[in-house]
């Protein structure tokens, strides 16, 4: 009765743990400087993402000059093109992986806890999404609603989500067998509550790991639409249509691929540490 | 229980001493799956602040018997008969009407607390829970509240407990969470599968006294199962022993422990393990 109930809440003590983490504290503090520089791009560059500098193409690395990263081969300065296209990098990567992550783990842990017919409803459902061919589905969106590059952020996570429910049916049916369920059934608490309270953060782990996986995919499907024409369209840019662009020229300017590719390989290498050490953080059986 | 809603029905078997309406009715309790039957027509009655224990061998169907009193057998299982809890039929109720009665009304105590813990919630919470369920108890109310039932059940140093983990607890602390639990919302009766089962013998002895000092202190109705006859004389006045789904052998604990009439029962009281 003595001492003041301190509120150690899940997200506190895996705050703390994290913290400790070096690994992931490093790169939770490496992703922060990333998406910071992304942001303030505009006002960090000497030279716009757009403007063309014709005494300068295809220039090599150079601090005098203003173009730190070079140019690429129209001349435009590759530092801020670099952090104009993180921005929408790091945007289509987390937006679509959170709009998979919110859809597929509601969906899975309600097909999964509920079971029966209401399952085999709900994964039909999925399984018919599946079948769907992505790139017809990207089409079909672009032609009803016009480009854009949120069309990209719908079509990646309309497809997205399916992986994480069925990762998270599949977890909640192992879930719901175990005891505590049943005892929380006992107290008398309704599906959705006990979905809330006792399936969801038995199933964080999973979710963060695949959720972590899904970032850099998601990255990655955004350049190869960018690259058939479907997602970012000249001049706007990002890392993916960057690394593209550089690589077709990496012989003649090497540069043009390492900028942008060394920003995406640190980001996806950061968050996979990140995702790793939010998983032991998370887990309350460490230390 | 004073307040006890009336009940319809049969007055209770049980003569003599206690004339009190019977808490939780059961009749003619079935349950198969497919063509297998597992519980064959049990039926008995607890009244309020009484004490009966299911005893029987694995397979016998106590396990069964306590589930589908509380609706939590799967949907393969097939259950007929009746289920009354102060007047209430169970069976076939609503899950909505049913969780106004689970945790509230009937708390249950399963024998393995380490698996019927959530991993992923403190002490504190898992306890609060349902009085926050029921009572709609702000969080604040429902912390203190947990402390006190922390301390009912008299785990030491409660404070520091109720923000710890089960697996950083100590297999006795953990079922006196699962009592605590059970007891939050002061039910009228409580199920006790095999609740000292998994613990050592120094532990299960406390265990055993605290179920029955909380019974003293609460009034509660006792449903115990159970394999152990020991555990049995110490908390129930009545025994039902069960076999193969069916009701072979029912009286007082203490004659039927000291002289069992039914073969079965006489062979399960002669396994029962005598210290000193």
């Amino acid at each position: 009765m003595s001492a003041p109930t301190r509120s150690r809440g899940l997200w506190t003590r895996a705050g703390a743990r994290l913290r400790r983490d070096r690994l992931a504290s490093g790169s939770a503090l490496a992703l922060a400087v990333i998406a910071l520089l992304c942001v303030a791009g505009p006002w960090l560059a000497p030279h716009g993402a757009e403007a063309l500098d014709f005494e300068r193409i295809a220039a090599p690395p150079a601090l005098d000059g203003g173009h730190w990263f070079g140019t690429d081969n129209v001349g435009r300065d590759l530092f801020a093109r670099t952090l104009e296209g993180g921005r929408i990098s790091l945007l289509v990567g987390l937006l679509a992986t959170l709009v998979s992550v919110v859809i597929g783990v509601a969906w899975g842990a309600v097909a999964g806890y509920f079971g029966g017919r209401v399952d085999a409803l709900m994964m039909r459902a999925v399984d018919i999404l599946y079948a769907l061919p992505f790139m017809f589905l990207v089409i079909l969106l672009m032609v009803l609603f016009g480009r854009h590059f949120v069309l990209v952020f719908v079509a990646v996570g309309a497809i997205n989500w399916l992986d994480m429910a069925r990762i998270v049916r599949g977890q909640t049916l192992s879930l719901r067998q175990r005891e505590f369920v049943d005892a929380a059934r006992l107290a008398g608490l309704p599906p959705l509550a006990i979905i809330r309270a006792h399936i969801v953060p038995n199933l964080l782990g999973v979710v963060i790991v695949c959720a972590t996986l899904t970032v850099p995919q998601v990255i990655l499907i955004e350049s190869f639409l960018s690259f058939l024409g479907l997602g970012v369209q000249e001049p706007a840019t990002s890392w993916g249509v960057l690394v593209n662009d550089g690589a077709a020229d990496m012989e003649a300017a090497p540069w043009a691929l390492l900028f942008p590719a060394g920003f995406l390989a640190v980001t996806l290498l950061c968050l996979n540490f990140l995702g790793d050490g939010l998983r032991e953080a998370l887990d309350p059986h460490g230390r | 229980m004073d307040g006890e809603p009336d009940v319809v029905g049969a007055p209770p078997r049980r003569d003599g001493d206690r004339a009190k309406v019977a808490l939780l009715q059961v009749h003619d309790l079935r349950i198969a799956y497919g063509d297998t039957t597992v519980v064959d027509g049990v039926s008995f009655e607890i009244g309020a602040g009484e004490s009966l224990a299911l005893v029987g061998g694995s397979g016998s169907g106590k396990t069964q018997t306590a589930l589908a009193l509380l609706g939590l057998l799967g949907r393969e299982a097939r259950v007929t008969g009746s289920v009354k809890f102060a007047g209430q039929e169970l069976l076939g109720a609503s899950e909505a009407d049913l969780n106004r009665v689970r945790g509230a009304r009937i708390g249950m105590v399963f024998q393995d607390a380490l698996s019927s813990l959530n991993p992923h919630l403190t002490l504190g919470a898992q306890v609060a829970e349902a009085l926050a369920w029921h009572r709609k108890l702000p969080r604040e109310r429902a912390a203190a509240a947990a402390l006190e039932l922390l301390e009912a059940v008299r785990i030491p140093d409660a404070a520091q407990r109720l923000h710890q983990y089960p697996h950083e607890c100590s297999g006795g602390m953990r079922q006196r969470a699962q009592i605590a639990m059970a007891l939050a919302c002061q039910p009228a009766l409580l199920i006790a599968d095999e609740p000292t089962t998994a613990l050592d013998a120094t532990v299960q002895a406390q265990v055993l006294h605290l179920l029955a000092g909380l019974r003293e202190r609460f009034n509660l109705a006792l449903l115990l199962i159970s394999h152990d006859l020991g555990v049995v004389a110490q908390l129930c006045r009545h025994v039902l022993v069960l076999q193969h789904g069916r009701v072979v052998d029912a009286g007082d604990a203490a004659t039927l422990l000291t002289a069992p009439q039914h073969p079965y029962t006489r062979e399960r009281v002669s396994l029962r393990p005598r210290l000193a």
